[in-house]
């Protein structure tokens, strides 16, 4: 290599270095985030529908000339009486098939509503399930719990459920979504790791990064679904060890370097209580996509900043435009983003940016960006 | 002696095929009887191969070599594999992880599942050598149990250097003049990663205000429609309708246009046992950037600019780095060229062949007509 020219290692570093600076622009919004609408141009159209027509003539094109003598003329009969008896059946069968078509759309459109109430009718059960944990949760630190001096038992009454169910829903929706992308057949799984010379590892298949109290996490759990928290806030980890809940106290880079690339079946980042700028969270998301598997899922969850009124003062804030940005930046395909916690009551108490029904982001004060590596 | 080499499909331009043939002719150079087997061939090459049921005649004997090449399910050879009595070879080119097909085909899926427990069942069926194409696929075949001490690895044979002899497609080339060209080869299958180079191209585009135009040179495999409807909806996307061209399967002419006309060759394969591509590349001195996943960052080397993910922003910034930057194009296109001339080139592939295979053969002294 010619002496004039740097080495290769100090290179990379000068481009890692101006492509994080370049992440740091976007995220103070010196460059704008692209939208792409193209719709399909008016002539591409019509010569689509010309093309149509050209099809539905060319067997009344491939008539011969008229030509002189009876034999001729009964020849040219015959041959006429033949296209048009393949012309008709044709249709026949273009008419047939469209029929059929439509029936196969029609029914399967009545198995994608069913397929919808089923999944509906089992996230509802399994919140059912939840409440009942809950109340009966309650009720037993009710019954141990000592009165204070001059409270009477008639003033402790249950604090408002509408928030907490709002958030059950949502997190069934999402301990769904992460099982339903993330989970692959044991077989297949194992096979996967054995075909990269690695032994399956000795983490869970699914990392809950911010566990919190563990309400997720327990129920991934009781959902089948193995999984492991990891929390920063020693208290909150010590809460849920006595609840006999997986999680450990640790820092989510450092946590990750540890575990074998391409291992995991599913990790979900609560970042709500963590002021994490965006550069930071761009390292943390490339991190995430070395140690997930080919199609596992990352699920990133944030306070919403542009919830009207603000839950708290976020910083730094991270818009869903931005938090879908990094994500694609990082080389994930994005899934859904799911909003929820309503301000409002009689608001849908979650909403997905896959349902194409409109909505105002602002009016949910929590989401979620879903990703498939 | 006789040297039984068996592929399940020959198409001209592939890789395991180019690999097969080349073996096959170096054995008949060192006066050995070799011949090639193939369950499907494509009619340019069919009078190099012979139909799969010829190889039953030879199954009893102890004194052959067969030679298995190994890079997807295929039944019926694994079946000739167990019955044969021959000295067993396998040359392991790596099967595809069926993950990358799970959204696009089933079918695909489990021929890839099937295809990884052949390898477990092959790499513990104790056969006298295993030539793995990179140290990657070595490792693989080792994970699955396979004796570390049999393991060799040797580079696929190729056919860069016929193309030597043909001449620039004149018309493809003045279409290319004068723009900056990346380019990728290879199939367009979710593995190799097409859909990062877009989100490179659209990266560089638009903040890098860069003008590039992206060539995908492979071709379409009609068993996965729906990811190259992903490709293009990703494509429309970001607005690279006149910027990204999906060629499909171009010809020798063609091919060896788009490695004259490029700047620089992009690769962001998520899995790839060797890539054939990234050689020609450095034999054709285009400097090469990569995601250095697999074995693409084994067969590069210190050679290219190789990341360890395919973050659009790295790789995009690395082909502005390049483009701005004259003399570290020289440089690296310079440790390519070394670098092939050193590991890669056929001199160099088929001395590791005979390094390796040399001891175990018996040379003849004339060659016996191939009968038909």
């Amino acid at each position: 290599m010619p002496g004039s020219a740097p080495a290769i290692e100090e290179i990379k570093d000068a481009i890692l270095k101006r492509a994080r600076a370049r992440q740091a622009a976007i995220e103070r919004g010196d460059y704008a985030v692209p939208l792409h609408y193209r719709p399909l141009p008016l002539p591409e159209l019509f010569d689509l529908l010309g093309q149509w027509e050209y099809r539905r003539d060319a067997l009344a094109l491939a008539v011969p000339p008229p030509c002189s003598g009876l034999a001729a003329r009964l020849g040219r009969l015959c041959k006429s009486l033949v296209s048009k008896s393949l012309r008709w059946l044709l249709i026949r069968q273009v008419e047939f098939n469209t029929a059929a078509i439509r029936h196969a759309q029609g029914l399967a459109e009545f198995l994608a509503v069913v397929d919808r109430n089923q999944a509906e009718f089992l996230a509802a059960f399994t919140s059912l399930k939840l409440q009942v944990h809950a109340l009966a949760g309650r009720l037993a630190e009710l019954e141990h719990k000592p009165l204070a001096a001059g409270q009477s038992a008639t003033d402790c009454r249950p604090c408002p459920q509408s928030d907490t169910d709002h958030l059950r829903k949502y997190q069934v929706y999402l301990a769904m979504l992460v099982a339903r992308e993330s989970q692959l057949p044991l077989a297949e799984g194992e096979a996967a790791l054995a075909n990269e010379g690695r032994k399956p590892g000795r983490h869970g298949s699914i990392l809950v990064f911010g566990s919190g109290h563990g309400d997720f996490l327990r129920f991934l759990i009781s959902e089948g679904i193995a999984a492991q928290g990891i929390e920063q806030d020693a208290g909150l980890v010590e809460g849920c060890q006595e609840r006999e809940l997986p999680v450990v106290q640790a820092d989510f880079l450092a946590y990750l370097s540890g575990i074998d690339d391409g291992s995991l079946a599913g990790i979900v980042l609560d970042l709500s209580h963590s002021a994490m700028p965006a550069q930071e969270l761009a390292s943390l998301l490339g991190r995430c996509w070395t140690k997930l598997r080919k199609g596992a899922v990352l699920i990133v969850e944030v306070d919403n900043p542009e919830a009207s009124p603000p839950r708290a003062a976020l910083t730094p804030r991270v818009p869903v435009e931005l938090l879908a940005f990094l994500l694609e930046s990082q080389c994930f395909t994005l899934i859904d983003s799911i909003f929820s916690a309503p301000a409002q009551p009689t608001d849908r108490p979650i909403v997905r940016t896959s349902s194409d029904r409109p909505f105002d982001l602002r009016q949910y004060g929590r989401y979620a960006v879903a990703g498939r590596r | 002696m006789r040297i039984h080499l068996l592929t399940p499909s020959l198409i001209p331009g592939d890789a395991v095929s180019n690999d097969v043939l080349g073996m096959c002719r170096w054995f008949r150079r060192r006066g050995l009887a070799a011949y090639a087997y193939a369950a499907h061939c494509h009619a340019e090459l069919r009078k190099k191969v012979r139909p799969l049921r010829a190889y039953r005649g030879y199954l009893d004997s102890r004194d052959d070599i067969l030679l298995y090449h190994h890079s997807v399910g295929w039944l019926a050879g694994m079946d000739l594999y167990r019955r044969s009595r021959n000295r067993r070879m396998i040359r392991y080119h790596n099967v595809t992880p069926p993950a990358f097909y799970r959204p696009y085909n089933a079918g695909y899926v489990r021929a890839c599942r099937r295809g990884i427990q052949e390898t477990r069942r092959l790499a513990r069926s104790n056969p006298e050598l295993i030539l793995a194409d990179s140290e990657f696929n070595a490792r693989h075949m080792i994970a699955c149990g396979a004796d570390p001490n049999a393991c060799r690895t040797v580079p696929p044979l190729h056919r860069i250097g016929k193309l030597d002899r043909l001449p620039l497609d004149e018309q493809l080339a003045a279409r290319l003049k004068d723009r900056t060209n990346l380019l990728f080869v290879g199939r367009v299958t979710p593995n190799k990663g097409q859909l990062h180079l877009i989100r490179v191209l659209a990266y560089y585009r638009r903040y890098l205000d860069g003008h590039a135009d992206l060539h995908l040179v492979g071709g379409f495999d009609v068993g996965i429609p729906g990811y190259r409807e992903q490709l293009q909806a990703e494509i429309r996307r970001h607005g690279l309708q006149e910027f990204v061209h999906l060629t499909g399967k171009v010809t020798a002419r063609q091919l060896k246009t788009y490695y004259a006309s490029a700047a620089i060759f992009l690769c962001a394969s998520e899995h790839e046992g060797f890539g054939v591509p990234l050689v020609e590349a450095m034999y054709y001195g285009v400097p090469i950037v990569a995601y250095g996943g697999s074995a693409v960052g084994e067969t590069l080397g210190d050679a290219g600019l190789t990341w360890e993910t395919p973050e659009p922003a790295l790789l995009a910034e690395s082909i502005g780095e390049i483009n701005s930057c004259p003399g570290l194009r020289e440089a690296l296109v310079q440790r390519q060229r070394e670098r092939y001339r050193r590991h890669f080139s056929l001199e160099a592939s088929e001395r590791g062949l005979a390094e390796v295979l040399g001891a175990r053969l018996v040379y003849a002294t004339c060659l016996p007509a191939i009968a038909k």
